[in-house]
């Protein structure tokens, strides 16, 4: 069985989900794929000297890395043989890159104006420092057509890339050098991301000393993340299943003080448990770690059932005739009752669009059946064996001096009710002020010196100013990077009007084969383009003679000797990497991505998006919250469902209408002050808090069924309060153990429950007090 | 990958003649005076014409406008003819702007070490770094007119494969008057100066006019 700790698992299905998987592909940014590496300079070094000094130290540390085989990639900067790639590839192309509307553009360029202005640049070029440089180009491109070119995709994709210091990355401070790696396994393999880790702390520790030390390491990437959540997900588990089970039997001993009604008590919820997590991992293959955490915890709830079958099977018999019968009758009522209410509660949850609620929901039921089932058909045949010896000191629970508590509860009674009334309506009026949780990171934050680490290592890369995705699909690739062209004409027009982003993609760097080729049609289209050029570079005040290499290339664009750039020529070379880094297959399509900066406007995106699915604007991390809220409300409301089946079932079962009501007051109660308390506190419910409160609900109705049956015999009304007294702590102490959890969503259900059974207790027991005061079934 | 880094790619480099023979000539640091004339600058503000002499041009490409340099590592050039534009230079970040065109653009130095070196080297000249040059450059000095003549001719790569030596006129109390880069295609460029100042610091205004990347 595989633990599952990926928090996006429990958003909903659907379109969203799927465009989240699709942001978890997006490699440009270098986070999803492997671990993000940042050496800090010590204050020591400073200026070019620290710089080289970092460069060596991140030289080494890659080609460690390199060597693990950890890492299927490891890149400190822009690979030497880029440039001559690049220059390889493009130079050769440039007349086919010359303009996104050729058609128009092309004809402009060439006409005299054109020439004129074109020529004019040239000159303003060869003004600048950098004259030495461009000269050597002019003669072949006087245009700048290349020049351009380089321009454009500095303007795109290159401002991904970080500053550069003889060929490393450094952060725009030059401060920190920076490594992107990409792990060889993906990154929900924890052992194999683990493995990585360590391998980076390592390998770099050595290599800081090597240095003479002072290098600062930090990291971050979705492998790190993954890691140690399931780090706190294993933790919680342990720590809440083992806690949990301390406290229950400590609380069972403080009650009855039989180790052998000890056993008999865990042994149906064990194989409860057993059974939900075995079906579970044979129907799914993997189980997440909230829901073992909340299931782990589930045995203090899940006592419940042969808490009070053995309270039942040891009662003394009643000799009234009939009695005995009636008795039984009552404690197979309750019981039925009690699971019923459960299973009616979750299956009503299960509904839900959250497939982590659907898990624990399952989790749920599963466990709650087995855990009855077994209580149900094993306990009974024990009875010779669980009844009191003679001379038997009768457990210290039944020397609780709980109907004295009762009758003076019950001389307070139009106190009790008035204390109940305020306290309802305190907490409904609390009630509008409720919020819905929109931020997925408050279900499992990480620990705060990994997201500290996290900032800082974003705000390094020219990436973290580039939050949004855009996604253009096709059949094939081509067909893909022909939407991304025209994704990116559409930007280009919005950021020149000023109401759209600043964006950087794969256009520029590779636009779809037929655009280049109407590049060059447009150029085989013109009437002679070299005598045009000829006499405006003499009107220009240049040496046409001097310009051969520009004619010769004109010659190969025009007479079909240049071909378009497509994918498979930048493959196997330095300039793969950007191709790999922007472009990816999923689902049987191409997905080509561009990235857009913060909104300049709300809405600033709006229309770029095809209703056809062929063009996706994704914001990951506003999308998973509203994945994370998107269905909040449709589990709000199966709750409330919830609520209703039960006290549905409650009203059927107890037949008249007062001990119905006396049954569910505490539970509903209980449930509008725990309500009333989260929005009084300002906390955002979550989809978990939803789940905190049917399980409330169903822990409600056990008690209520338990201590407000006058029909049970000894074991039931007043008879059972120890036994309630304890199942209402078992679970108040299991659940409230979660709030020690370090994952955030166990913490708030274990607040939430275990307030909620605290108060559970009390309200029973005051209405207890209220609906027959101290009196005992058979008093 | 960066504009200057495609521009200065070797592969792009033309064929080149081998360094000529360097005139003979004093050592830089075996010329009296002449160190302490050229000392350290911290600041400079000068007016100057710059004339390239570019083999494919029928004629010497001139223009003019004013220089601002602070130490170490700050430079403003600002063309006003025959065109507008402007090349502002903090460490290694670089912005053009072609104010006639309507364009601008913004580069970092660090892909390219002939870029690099380039403005390095421009930086030391206008600082009075002869220390600094003296051990990029085979630097040696003589009198001329008013004051001194000093040539370097770049002794390490990739200098070496720009220029063939660049010549600094000083006036004899030490001001830059002209610098003369001579390339190793034949081509060579001759910025001159006049209403030069320095060491007197810039206002915090004209920092953040002159200086912001």
């Amino acid at each position: 069985m595989r633990l599952e700790t990926d928090i996006t698992k429990f958003l909903p299905d659907g379109e969203a989900r799927q465009r989240l998987a699709l942001s978890g592909l997006v490699k440009a940014t270098g986070f999803s794929r492997g671990l993000v590496i940042d050496v800090a300079l010590p204050d020591r070094l400073q200026g070019d000297l620290g710089a080289d000094a970092a460069a060596a130290l991140v030289d080494g540390l890659a080609s460690d890395l390199t060597a693990s085989g950890l890492f299927t990639s490891v890149r400190s900067g822009t690979e030497t043989a880029m440039t001559a790639d690049f220059q390889r590839l493009y130079f050769p192309r440039r007349l086919a890159f010359l303009s996104d509307a050729p058609t128009t553009q092309i004809p402009r360029l060439f006409s005299p104006e054109g020439l004129a202005a074109a020529l004019g640049r040239l000159k303003d070029a060869l003004m600048l420092p950098s004259a030495p440089l461009l000269k050597r180009l002019a003669t072949a491109d006087p245009v700048l057509s290349f020049t351009d070119l380089l321009q454009r995709i500095q303007d795109g994709a290159a401002k991904l890339a970080p500053r550069q210091h003889a060929g490393h990355w450094f952060s725009a401070d030059g401060r920190h050098a920076m490594v992107l790696t990409e792990t060889a396994a993906p990154a929900f393999d924890t052992d194999a991301q683990r493995a990585a880790i360590a391998a980076v702390r390592e390998r770099f520790a050595a290599r800081d000393a090597e240095a003479g030390g002072g290098f600062t390491l930090a990291f971050t990437g979705l492998g790190r993340f993954v890691v140690e959540s399931e780090g706190r997900a294993k933790a919680d588990i342990a720590f809440a299943s083992t806690a949990a089970t301390i406290a229950s039997v400590l609380l069972f001993l403080a009650f009855f003080r039989r180790l052998r009604f000890l056993v008999l008590a865990f042994i149906p919820v064990t194989l409860g448990v057993a059974v939900a997590v075995g079906v579970l991992a044979g129907w799914k293959g993997s189980i997440h770690g909230l829901t073992l955490g909340f299931g782990g915890v589930l045995i203090g709830a899940g006592m419940d059932y042969p808490i009070h079958l053995l309270n039942g099977l040891r009662a003394p018999p009643d000799m009234a005739p009939g009695a005995e019968a009636r008795a039984a009758r009552a404690m197979r009522r309750n019981l039925w009752a009690g699971v019923l209410s459960s299973v009616a509660g979750f299956l009503i949850l299960a509904l839900s669009d959250y497939p982590g609620i659907r898990e624990i929901a399952a989790f749920c039921i599963i466990g709650m059946l087995s855990t009855f089932a077994f209580t149900t058909l094993f306990l009974p045949p024990l009875r010779p064996w669980l009844a009191p010896r003679t001379g038997q000191r009768p457990p210290p629970a039944s020397r609780l001096p709980i109907e004295r508590a009762l009758a003076a509860l019950a001389r307070h009674r139009t106190a009790l009710l008035i204390g109940m009334a305020v306290l309802a309506l305190a907490s409904a009026a609390a009630l509008p002020s409720l919020r819905l949780e929109d931020d997925a990171r408050a279900l499992d934050a990480g620990a705060p010196a990994t997201l500290a680490e996290d900032a800082t290592v974003r705000s390094h890369l020219p990436t973290s100013a580039f939050p949004r995705v855009i996604l253009a699909s096709g059949a094939d690739l081509q067909e893909a990077l022909a939407r991304n062209d025209a994704v990116a004409a559409d930007l280009a027009a919005r950021k020149a009007a000023g109401t759209g982003p600043d964006f950087a993609g794969l256009h520029p760097f590779l636009p779809a084969a037929a655009l280049q080729s109407e590049n060059l049609a447009a150029l085989a289209a013109l009437p002679d383009p070299a005598v045009a050029v000829r006499s405006a570079l003499a009107t220009a005040g240049f040496k046409p003679e001097r310009f051969q290499p520009f004619f010769d290339a004109l010659a190969d664009a025009r007479e079909g000797r240049v071909a378009p750039l497509v994918p498979s020529d930048l493959k196997g070379t330095a300039l793969g990497g950007i191709l790999d880094g922007f472009t990816f297959d999923q689902g049987g399509r191409s997905w080509v991505l561009t990235l857009a900066g913060p909104e300049v406007a709300p809405g600033d995106l709006d229309g770029l998006a095809r209703d056809d699915g062929t063009v996706l604007l994704l914001d990951p991390r506003a999308l998973v919250s509203s994945l994370v809220t998107s269905s909040q409300r449709q589990t709000l409301w199966l709750v409330v469902a919830g609520i209703l089946a039960n006290v549905l079932l409650i009203a059927a079962l107890r037949r008249r209408p007062r001990l119905a009501l006396a049954t569910l007051a505490p539970t509903l109660l209980t449930l509008l002050i725990v309500t009333g308390g989260i929005a009084a506190l300002g906390v955002p419910l979550n989809f978990l808090h939803l789940v905190s409160l049917l399980l409330i609900l169903c822990t409600g109705t056990d008690l209520g069924m338990f201590l407000l049956d006058e029909d049970a015999g000894a074991a039931g009304g007043a008879g059972a309060a120890p036994t309630v007294l304890l199942s209402a702590a078992t679970t108040a102490v299991s659940f409230g153990i979660l709030a020690f959890c370090q994952t955030s969503a166990l913490a708030s259900v274990g607040v939430t429950v275990g307030v909620g059974s605290v108060l559970l207790g009390v309200l029973t027991f005051a209405t207890r007090a209220v609906a027959h005061g101290g009196r005992h079934a058979g008093s | 990958m960066t504009l200057l880094a495609c521009l200065a790619s070797p592969a792009m480099a033309a064929e080149v003649p081998a360094a000529p023979a360097v005139p003979l000539s004093q050592p830089c640091d075996k010329v009296p005076g002449l160190v302490q004339a050229f000392a350290e600058v911290s600041t400079l503000r000068a007016a100057f014409t710059d004339s390239k002499d570019i083999a494919i041009l029928d004629a010497p490409l001139v223009s003019k406008g004013h220089v601002y340099y602070q130490r170490p590592d700050r430079l403003h050039l600002a063309t006003e003819t025959p065109s507008r534009q402007s090349v502002t230079l903090v460490g290694t970040r670089v912005r053009v702007v072609q104010e006639d065109l309507g364009r601008e653009q913004a580069m970092d130095l660090g892909v390219s070490d002939v870029a690099k070196a380039v403005v390095a080297n421009i930086l030391l000249v206008l600082g009075g770094r002869i220390d600094a040059l003296s051990a990029l450059y085979r630097c040696t000095a003589e009198p001329d007119r008013d004051a001194w003549r000093m040539t370097l001719v770049p002794l390490r790569e990739p200098m070496t494969k720009v220029v063939r030596q660049m010549q600094v006129r000083l006036a004899r109390d030490g001001t830059l008057r002209e610098v003369r880069v001579e390339e190793l295609d034949g081509d060579a460029s001759t910025m001159s100066f006049t209403a030069t100042v320095t060491n007197r610091p810039f206002t915090d205004q004209e920092v953040r006019s002159y200086f912001t990347p």
